[in-house]
């Protein structure tokens, strides 16, 4: 029912890194989630949107530790329910959100044909994610029946609000680990 | 070598589990030798026990053992190795996995599943046991190891010692022929590190199994073990029954290895320098009464001891209650002390006796449903957050959680930013500091590159650089080798008495209590009850049987001669009071 | 209110829908997902988040209070978004104004819809986490639905990390404290709150992986290309009903929006 993803090909330190982010992920954005939730209301998709960031960043760092084609997807797939089955404030949402958010990243690194694992392509698979989330966020709030002026704008940008926070943790952090003398999975050519 | 049949001959080489011959191993793009010519033979139903002082090659061994190197971790292999008939230089490591089982020091790394059941049975599930007999294994192995109540619980539930139980209930449910742990007491309080020995014992009898255990921390296990391998430098300089090897090899495994050899072994050691031999060599107290009584000893009078002046009062704690959930259970009932300026005190208990739980109401992390801490005076909750920290440190188990910086000169520098206003001295005692805990050579070092003993010194150096009168430790000696140990305690009694700081340290070695605290609060139910000189605590065995508490070799031994009537006889809290103590009529 | 009382809402108890396989309850939840998206009108999501609320609480033993602190966030986006939509949302039939501000019947229904649709899903989603266990959800993906053992098991282990995470994150905590760091306050604190605590978690998450992977493969993890269970899921007869009973209600629901 499942395409195989390639998890036969992915070795056990790389099946492993990738739940540890889904984890660590997983609590920021349970907890997270209550601070999107509070900002909506406060200001709707404007002051919700800047917190967007750390949604989009998990299969994105996945992906630049590991460099294999599917571990974006599968990762933020793996976040998204564990969040579900830990009673996340959106529910069921999240499983969606993750679905596309991942089919985004995939298509982002698909453009270099995996090859290339940098600020750019990571910034072009975060830029993809956006509007295929939008996707959701469209059909579930139904905003068809909005005017276009209430909800475009904000969720039109937000490719351009999640950059900074995804690329300084999904970029930042690997880099500034392996300074610190950590090998990451895709350097030991396994 | 005796001349044996050939039929004995056959059944000798039957039982040999693990063959190692001429193993040389290299990591990646590493030029030294981790291991040289190691060749070892290990047979069924055989405990041994591997030690050799940190970097000395016993975790990389076990990692040859079940193909985990070259496999997966890489590197140059020379030699070969064979376990039960299978090679792990060139079979894979999941074939491997059915005949040995290997169990790492972390057990939060060898849990994978939510529930105790579902991990007792993730082995056998993946050697793809009929059902049947996953269920039939995964009851026999939890009941042989005290398991059977924690099967459908969540493994998060789990004390650190009941999660190594179930990682090796696990492994050993999926029927290995080896069984190798490394460093599988690290964690371990005294009286869980016997009981998973038992534990182990059992299982090599009935399960046919040959035993590898890698420690570094040998006072229990000499006794249990079948045979002693000593490594050094990637090379076997013993190898042999525990006995003789620590007879001819004791003294350097002692002082140059700094493994923690059975305190009656070291006891020996001093003895024979006095000109006393003990042989056959004891392993245990009882032993070592035996062998000494035949020496005839008695003892001298210890020197009198003065009531010493109690210096200011650092901490006092009043009627203090304690519950994690408002209006659940009360981890801490009615505690009432005073510490003083300079005491050097242990805090010490059973599991859950709420000592953790006491020492983080005495820091501010926690606090108190009832009752009051004075910390110099001053009500800890009515004090700000920055006061607090600077008149009372506190430095976890796992010191590497309170670094805050990357290399060891930035971490230090970050206290002494802190303090520079309060206390303009802060950077000339960070630089004392730091030259008298032996980390001068290492102030450019990543932090994370420090042995277990270095993090624990930097530790304290961060704290103390903030100018406070009280330290509190947290199971300062767990994981680290004797020699860091004693290294760690004298510095800190240096200080205590020069400087007047207060030290107060929660432990469970009891070893370390002895030796060094000169108070010692008993903890049991949340409640104290004992509070009082070490000496008087040891002359107390009920209350240390009641309180779940290890009572050290030399204690027992000196125990076993005033029970048999040996004049002047007293509690020995170390190798030296018994030694100096002690005369014979030869 | 301690957002840590989310993690983990699973609950054994002697319930009907705790004793159902996680397949049903599974179709059950996508169910109400796709009727609850297919309903465009307030009155049969209220009527689908009514059944939704009474499955939990008669057939899943949900307390109020265990409703109260998921449902009770949500109902903080849900209620402004009502308000701010119904003023967005135009309509003819103007009901009440607030100032000059008018509500249309129109625009509170659509507004009203999309409110109440998110109460639903986060509803049903309480609802069936709080009645599946996750291990036999975890399981029923793999030996019913075919998915991969491995995707099921890094499932597990990311449930299973999490108490550890929350505990290392309180430890770190601590150790803040004892080195005199002081908690930025406000708004700021959410934006450090990764720097100095999610950067220290998935340090120390990275560097144990390697020890964690090493016991995986030791533990013959993909040994093989088959493996066994120690549990089975099946389907149970009572889920099936319960499926198609539910399936029912949602049928009513869906006619009641057409009629409207």
């Amino acid at each position: 029912m499942v395409p195989n993803l390639g998890f036969e090909k992915w070795s056990s330190l790389e099946i492993v890194v990738m739940v540890v982010i889904a984890a660590v992920f997983g609590v920021i954005m349970t907890y997270g989630q209550f601070l999107f939730d509070l900002a909506y209301a406060a200001g709707g998709f404007w002051a919700a949107n800047l917190l967007a960031g750390v949604f989009h960043t998990p299969g994105l760092m996945a992906a630049y530790m590991i460099r294999k084609k599917y571990t974006a997807f599968t990762t933020q797939m793996l976040n998204s329910v564990a969040t579900v089955l830990l009673g996340s404030p959106t529910g069921l949402n999240d499983f969606m959100f993750g679905f596309l958010e991942g089919v985004g990243f995939e298509a982002g690194l698909a453009i270099w044909r995996y090859k290339r694992y940098d600020w750019l392509s990571i910034g072009v698979a975060a830029a993809l994610s956006a509007p295929l989330s939008s996707i959701w966020v469209y059909v579930w709030l139904s905003l068809w029946t909005q005017p276009f002026w209430s909800w475009f704008p904000a969720e039109g940008l937000k490719f351009l609000y999640i950059q900074p926070y995804v690329l300084s943790i999904a970029v930042g952090l690997p880099k500034s680990l392996e300074k610190a003398g950590m090998v990451l999975p895709y350097q030991r050519g396994v | 070598m005796d001349e044996k049949s050939p039929q004995t001959e056959r059944v000798i080489q039957t039982n040999t589990i693990v063959e190692v011959k001429r193993l040389t191993y290299t990591y990646p793009k590493q030029e030294t030798r981790i291991l040289d010519d190691l060749s070892v033979n290990i047979s069924a139903n055989e405990l041994v026990t591997l030690v050799g002082k940190t970097g000395s090659g016993k975790t990389t061994l076990a990692l040859c053992l079940n193909g985990l190197i070259p496999h997966v971790v890489g590197g140059k292999v020379e030699g070969s190795v064979s376990i039960g008939g299978l090679s792990p230089l060139t079979e894979r490591v999941g074939l491997m996995a059915t005949v040995v089982g290997l169990a790492f020091q972390d057990p939060e790394a060898q849990l994978f599943n939510l529930y105790v059941e579902d991990e007792l049975a993730f082995g056998c599930e993946n050697l793809c046991v009929p059902r049947e007999e996953i269920s039939r294994r995964v009851k026999q192995f939890s009941e042989l190891l005290g398991l059977s109540s924690f099967g459908k619980g969540l493994c998060s539930n789990l004390s650190t010692g009941q999660k190594h139980k179930v990682a090796i209930a696990s492994i050993i449910a999926m029927k290995p022929k080896l069984l190798v742990l490394d460093e599988p007491l690290a964690d371990l309080d005294p009286l869980s590190a016997l009981d998973f020995l038992a534990c182990i014992e059992k299982l090599k009898l009935k399960e046919d199994l040959a035993v590898l255990v890698m420690e570094h921390k040998i006072d229990d296990l000499a006794a249990r073990a079948d045979r002693i391998i000593v490594l050094d430098g990637g090379r076997i300089i013993a190898n042999g029954h525990p006995r003789e090897v620590l007879e001819e090899h004791g003294q350097y495994m002692f002082s140059h290895l700094g493994i923690r050899i059975p305190q009656i072994v070291e006891l020996a050691i001093k003895l024979k320098g006095r000109g006393v031999s003990l042989k056959p060599l004891p392993l245990t107290p009882k032993e070592a009464f035996d062998v000494i009584s035949r020496f005839h000893p008695h003892f001298i009078s210890p020197p009198l001891e003065y009531p010493q002046e109690k210096g200011e009062t650092e901490l006092e704690i009043q009627e203090l209650s304690f519950a994690y959930i408002h209006g659940g259970k009360e981890i801490l009932k009615d505690v009432d002390l005073e510490i003083h300026s300079g005491e050097f005190v242990a805090l010490v208990g059973a599991n859950a006796a709420g000592k953790t739980t006491l020492a983080k109401n005495m820091v501010g992390l926690l606090k108190p449903d009832k009752g009051r801490v004075l910390l110099q005076g001053d009500d800890i909750c009515k004090i700000p957050s920055a006061s607090i920290v600077k008149r009372v440190g506190y430095v976890f188990q796992r010191p590497e959680c309170q670094f805050v910086r990357e290399t060891v000169q930035d971490d230090v520098s970050f206290s002494v930013d802190i303090s520079k206003e309060s206390h303009p001295e802060s950077e000339k005692l960070a630089a004392d500091l730091i030259e008298r805990f032996g980390l001068k050579d290492h102030l450019n070092a990543p932090v994370d590159t420090l042995s277990r003993g270095q993090k624990r010194r930097l530790g304290i150096i961060s704290m103390l650089t903030l100018g406070q009168r009280v330290i509190i430790l947290d199971e300062p000696t767990t994981g680290q080798d004797w020699r860091a140990t004693t290294t760690l305690m004298k510095l800190l009694k240096t200080l205590s008495k020069e400087t007047c700081l207060t030290v107060i340290m929660v432990t469970h070695d009891m070893r370390v209590v002895a030796e060094w605290a000169e108070r010692v609060l008993v903890m049991r139910q949340g409640e104290i009850r004992f509070d009082g000189r070490t000496k008087d605590l040891f002359a107390d065995p009920s209350l240390l049987r009641e309180s779940s508490l290890a009572v050290p070799p030399i204690v027992e031994l000196s125990d076993l001669f005033c029970q048999n009537g040996a004049s002047h006889c007293f509690p020995h809290l170390s190798i030296e009071e018994f030694v100096n103590s002690v005369e014979f009529d030869i | 209110m301690t957002p840590r009382r989310l993690l983990f809402s699973y609950e054994q108890k002697n319930s009907f829908l705790n004793s159902i396989d996680p397949i049903s309850k599974l179709f059950w939840v996508v169910a109400i997902f796709i009727c609850s998206l297919l309903t465009s009108h307030a009155l049969p999501q209220l009527f689908i988040l009514i059944t939704i609320f009474l499955i939990g609480t008669f057939l899943a033993k949900i307390s109020i209070k265990e409703y109260g602190l998921i449902v009770g966030l949500m109902g903080v986006f849900s209620v402004s978004f009502f308000i701010f939509q119904s003023l967005v949302i135009g309509g003819p039939t103007v009901l009440f104004r607030i100032g000059w501000l008018p509500f249309s019947a129109e625009g509170m229904d659509i507004a009203g819809t999309v409110a109440l649709r998110g109460l639903t899903l986060v509803t049903a989603g309480r609802v069936f986490v709080g009645a599946t266990n996750p291990r036999d959800f975890a399981l029923a993906l793999v030996q019913r639905l075919k998915v991969s053992y491995v995707f099921a098991l890094m499932i597990l282990m990311v449930l299973r990390y999490f108490p550890l995470f929350e505990e290392e994150y309180r430890e770190l905590r601590d150790a803040r404290f004892v080195r005199g760091i002081q908690e930025t306050k406000g708004v700021r604190r959410i934006f450090n709150s990764m720097k100095d605590y999610g950067i220290p978690l998935l340090s120390r998450g990275l560097r144990r992986a390697e020890t964690t992977s090493w016991a995986l493969d030791s533990r013959a993890f993909r040994a093989f290309h088959q493996r066994t269970y120690m549990h089975e899921i099946g389907i149970s007869k009572k889920g099936i009903l319960f499926v198609l009973a539910s399936a029912a209600l949602m049928i009513i629901g869906l006619a009641m929006n057409y009629c409207i």
